[in-house]
């Protein structure tokens, strides 16, 4: 009897464990194709809304506060409503911040640079000078802590690409960060289907942007 | 088996569940949609996002009671227990909500703040140095606002009808005596700083906070830097100098240090570019800067900044008495010689405490030595004693003061924004002053005159937040001078509401007092403190990439300075008084021709005052009635070249004309005659390109400016002659003009950014 119960709460554990991954590997795959269809800021929006939901609901999980926190950068990034930017990019980086006390790794550091990138979009002439080494340096430390991550390549490239050869950008200088992306993307194996994929498509993109 | 029951049992009812659907609107309190509300089932994945129309929808398999909150930035979470048994169940939300400093509304009336990091900003800080016609100098960039006039041939800022001592200039918190440079007259000057030093410039045109107090009429607000994002070296050459600096940050980006060195000497250009007065010595600048800024914990930050400047200037111009005696051969010079040496240091310390305590304390020393000779010379460059040739007091002064200034502020934010502010203020400041007052005999001593102040000041302010669109600022300050043995107490309140619609309100309300100028100071006469009380009723309307603003204000002064006053020991009284009213347009608009960013300003002044030697209340000689100034800046990113213009109006100025009310000879003038003259309106056109450049690593901005290319005619006002030395019966006199007719600037900036980033990420990891 002793053992039965044993085996039974065994199995109950085993089981509720299995379920709430489960279910957990399925919201996180519902959202993130919604993700990858959002293209408005409100449907990036209405997606991040939904990492938050998990985040909530699984406090041990760092990716759902990161891909919360890339929604909202690709809201801020594509609002055309400039005062709104640094609104967004707070929550994008109270995200970042919690998901950098559960697990420290590239991914988040890369994603911070980015936020940095947004901000710089309220006014390039007077905001450049200040967030742009801000977010150099953070990819700096992103590729320091993994060499192989090409997103870290994509997002130099694209901060090349916008920055004018007077400040220290220009497109040779991209165009060489991207084929770097390109490349390490070919060989890019993300540990399981959850983890960040994004970057791939648009690197292409602008490496034979870069190349016209 | 049995397991394999349970396991059945166990998975069965999840399976089996009927779904519900949960289904609402939501808005805030006032009834408005809400999109983009985050609505969760807490515990659980389940949840919606509210859409356009504030509606949500979503489905969930669990029962009984739960709990479903709404989310969404700026505004107080909620949440509601519900059961969802039913099939069907509607939950509606109303947010309230909150007051925070994304969305609460600023006090505008009075204020134009230019910073990068504040919303409601009328400029940001590059604005303030790529104004064409400032020439680098930050109070050239804010004569383009509306409220400050087009006085070129004087120093100082003048505003809303006010005197350019009734501007003072504050660095982080801290009063700055002497923020010009040493000038001749009629030829102006310039702000000692460098504008690239300050993150944050506030120039308010009346009506300001309690924490400031002596300026009459306005108070322009600088704040400096914190800590620099990298270490650079700088150099540049123009046409008028050469500098260098070098800015350091420190491996652990805990704090930075900075040298500079500036000399400024005219004598090249004015060899090339013909200048209407003779130069003994051209304008020549030697000035040092030091900067040096710790974070003395996560949130303390203690930060240096002083500079020693020194300026030497000499001139000669044709005395114009000479003129009336002979206007063709008699020929004097009159000579004037300034040497100045100013050296300012200022320290200023924040820091928060437990329980959103915040403290900021300043401490500010300065010293200033100037040294003013004036001479009436002949042709063959001897000295002529005759005092038919001059009606200036003194023919030498050397002047010294000195000035030691501390400020604590103590700050507690309560919640919503609201906050309590309060503190002091103590200057000590000692003025020496060694004349040489009479012409036939020069260079004999008159005593010195020294004069000590012991100023101080307390002062309390309250920002009070009703909601995100209603807010208000109550202040008093307090002050007392030992020089004038007076004190004087002075309220301050502003409040804003916002409209629908991106539109707000403001309204000012403020006594302002200041101590007469040192050189009546000095006199040992009984005097009171100069007040002025300010109304200011303002309307911003701030749509995306455009901002209206429109002021009316009204301003009235007391107890002016009245110099000759028969019956008084030293002829000097708090007797003047004087009012000054007007309204105010500001537009500026970056949207409506493509990748043009322009602003227009337009003042409309209307002024009298009765202050010093005038014979009745008249329009002042620096106050003008329409001013208005156009400004455009366009960019060529692709290029990385870029044009700015500034266009500026002035209307004329009154004048006094010494041959019909000469106010030098009360008894016999004709007062209302006094200043009835005006000048011809003054237009003036400047323009800069500025092309940017990465040269092997080396940042370069080549600038080439000009300021007037078009030649207008600019005629300040008028000198007249001492005395009728021809027996014609009129002074002779001569227009006061720039001393070109246009200035041209030429100059490259280098920047070697010193990439430390490597070191940082070792530090990091």
């Amino acid at each position: 009897m002793k053992k039965l119960f044993f085996s039974l709460s065994l199995l109950l554990i085993g089981f509720v464990g299995f379920s709430q991954s489960a279910e957990y590997t399925s919201g996180m795959k519902g959202l993130l194709m919604k993700m990858e269809a959002s293209k408005s800021p409100e449907a990036l929006h209405a997606a991040a809304n939904g990492f938050e939901r998990i985040a909530a609901a699984e406090p041990k999980q760092w990716l759902p506060k990161y891909y919360a926190a890339y929604c909202y950068v690709m809201e801020a990034m594509s609002s055309t409503d400039k005062e709104k930017i640094d609104g967004i990019v707070d929550q994008a980086d109270a995200q970042l911040e919690a998901a950098l006390a559960i697990e420290k790794n590239d991914e988040i550091v890369c994603l911070q640079s980015l936020c940095k990138t947004a901000r710089i979009n309220v006014n390039p002439m007077t905001r450049g000078m200040k967030f742009g080494p801000q977010a150099a340096r953070l990819l700096e430390t992103a590729g320091a802590m993994n060499a192989g991550n090409p997103r870290v390549f994509f997002l130099k490239g694209q901060s090349a690409f916008y920055t004018p050869e007077a400040f220290g950008g220009g497109k040779d200088k991209a165009k060489e960060m991207f084929t770097k992306a390109v490349e390490l993307f070919k060989n890019f194996k993300p540990l399981n289907d959850l983890m960040p994929i994004w970057g791939a498509d648009d690197a292409t993109k602008m490496l034979a942007e870069c190349s016209k | 088996m049995k397991i394999f029951y349970l396991f059945c049992l166990l998975s069965f009812p999840i399976v089996a569940q009927a779904q519900t659907t949960i289904s609402g609107k939501v808005t805030d309190t006032k009834g408005e949609l809400l999109i983009g509300v985050n609505i969760t089932l807490k515990g659980s994945y389940d949840g919606a996002t509210s859409n356009v129309k504030g509606e949500y929808s979503f489905e969930t398999s669990k029962k009984d009671s739960v709990t479903i909150s709404a989310t969404y930035t700026g505004f107080a979470a909620q949440e509601k227990r519900i059961s969802v048994n039913a099939k069907e169940v509607v939950l509606n939300f109303s947010l309230k909500e909150k007051i925070n400093d994304l969305k609460a509304v600023v006090i505008s009336a009075g204020a134009f703040e230019a910073s990068d990091q504040k919303k409601g900003t009328v400029l940001n800080s590059l604005d303030i140095v790529t104004t064409a016609g400032s020439n680098g100098d930050s109070y050239g960039a804010l004569k383009t606002l509306p409220g400050a006039q087009q006085v070129n041939d004087r120093e100082g800022l003048f505003v809303r009808g006010g005197t350019g001592s009734e501007t003072q200039t504050f660095i982080d918190g801290t009063w700055v005596r002497n923020a010009f440079t040493a000038s001749v007259p009629d030829l102006g000057a310039r702000g000692r700083f460098n504008p690239f030093i300050f993150k944050g410039t506030v120039f308010t045109t009346g009506g300001y906070s309690a924490l400031y107090g002596q300026a009459l009429s306005s108070a322009v607000i600088l704040e400096t830097i914190d800590l620099p994002e990298r270490s650079a070296a700088n150099f540049s050459l123009s046409s008028v100098g050469a500098g260098g600096s070098y800015q350091q940050l420190a491996k652990n980006k805990k704090s930075s240090w900075g040298l500079g060195y500036n000399y400024v000497n005219l004598t090249p250009y004015f060899l090339l570019v013909k200048q209407n007065i003779t130069y003994k010595q051209a304008p020549t600048v030697h000035q040092l800067d030091l900067n040096y800024r710790i974070k003395t914990s996560k949130s303390g930050m203690l930060k240096f900044y002083g500079y020693y400047n020194q300026t030497a200037i000499d001139i000669q111009r044709v005395n114009i008495s000479s003129l009336d005696y002979d206007n063709t051969a008699k020929a004097y010079q009159d000579q004037f010689m300034v040497k100045n040496k100013n050296a300012y240091a200022n320290f200023s310390y924040k820091e928060y405490f437990k329980k959103d305590w915040k403290i900021n304390v300043g401490l500010c020393f300065s010293d200033n030595v100037d040294r003013i000779d004036t001479k009436i010379l002949n042709a063959n460059q001897d000295l002529i004693a005759d005092t038919n040739f001059t009606n200036k007091e003194w023919i030498a002064i050397d002047g010294h003061n000195t000035l030691a200034t501390t400020k604590v502020v103590l700050e507690k934010s309560l919640n919503n924004l609201n906050t309590i502010r309060f503190g002091g203020e103590y200057i000590y400041g000692k003025d020496k002053i060694l004349a040489f007052p009479e012409l036939l005999k020069p260079y004999v001593e008159h005593p010195t005159i020294i004069t000590e102040e012991h100023y101080t000041a307390a002062f309390a302010e309250s920002d009070i937040y009703i909601t995100n669109d209603i807010a208000g600022k109550i202040g008093v300050r307090a002050e007392q001078s030992s020089i004038l043995n007076k004190m004087n107490i002075a309220p301050r309140i502003s409040a804003a509401y916002k409209l629908k619609r991106k539109g707000q309100i403001s309204l000012a309300y403020g006594m302002f007092y200041q101590k007469p100028e040192q050189q009546y100071l000095a006199q040992n006469a009984n005097l009171n403190y100069m007040r002025a009380d300010h109304y200011i009723l303002n309307y911003q309307y701030q749509p995306k990439d455009r901002l209206l603003r429109l002021e009316a204000y009204y301003k009235q002064y007391h107890n002016l300075i009245k110099t000759n006053v028969s019956g008084s020991l030293n002829k000097l009284a708090n007797t003047g008084d004087g009012y000054a009213r007007g309204v105010e347009l500001f537009y500026r608009d970056k949207k409506s021709i493509k990748g043009i960013d322009f602003w227009i300003s337009y003042s409309y002044l209307d002024t009298k005052r009765n202050f010093l030697n005038y014979l009745r209340s008249v329009q002042p000689d620096f106050a003008a009635t329409h001013t208005a100034s156009l400004v455009f800046k366009k960019f060529w990113v692709k290029r990385m070249f870029g044009i700015n213009g500034t266009y500026t109006f002035s209307s004329g100025r009154p004048y006094i004309n010494y041959n019909t009310a000469n106010p030098n000879e009360p008894s016999t003038a004709n007062a209302n005659q006094f200043m009835v003259d005006k000048t011809i309106d003054f237009n003036n056109f400047s323009i800069s390109c500025n092309y940017l450049k990465t040269i092997k690593k080396v940042f370069s901005v080549f600038v080439l400016s000009v300021n007037n290319p078009f030649g207008f005619k600019q005629i300040y006002g008028y000198n007249y002659a001492a005395k009728d030395l021809n027996g014609d019966t009129q002074l002779y006199r001569q227009a006061i003009t720039p001393a070109a007719k246009q200035f041209v600037f030429v100059g490259v900036f280098m920047s070697w950014g010193i990439d430390r980033t490597q070191e940082a990420i070792d530090g990091n990891l």
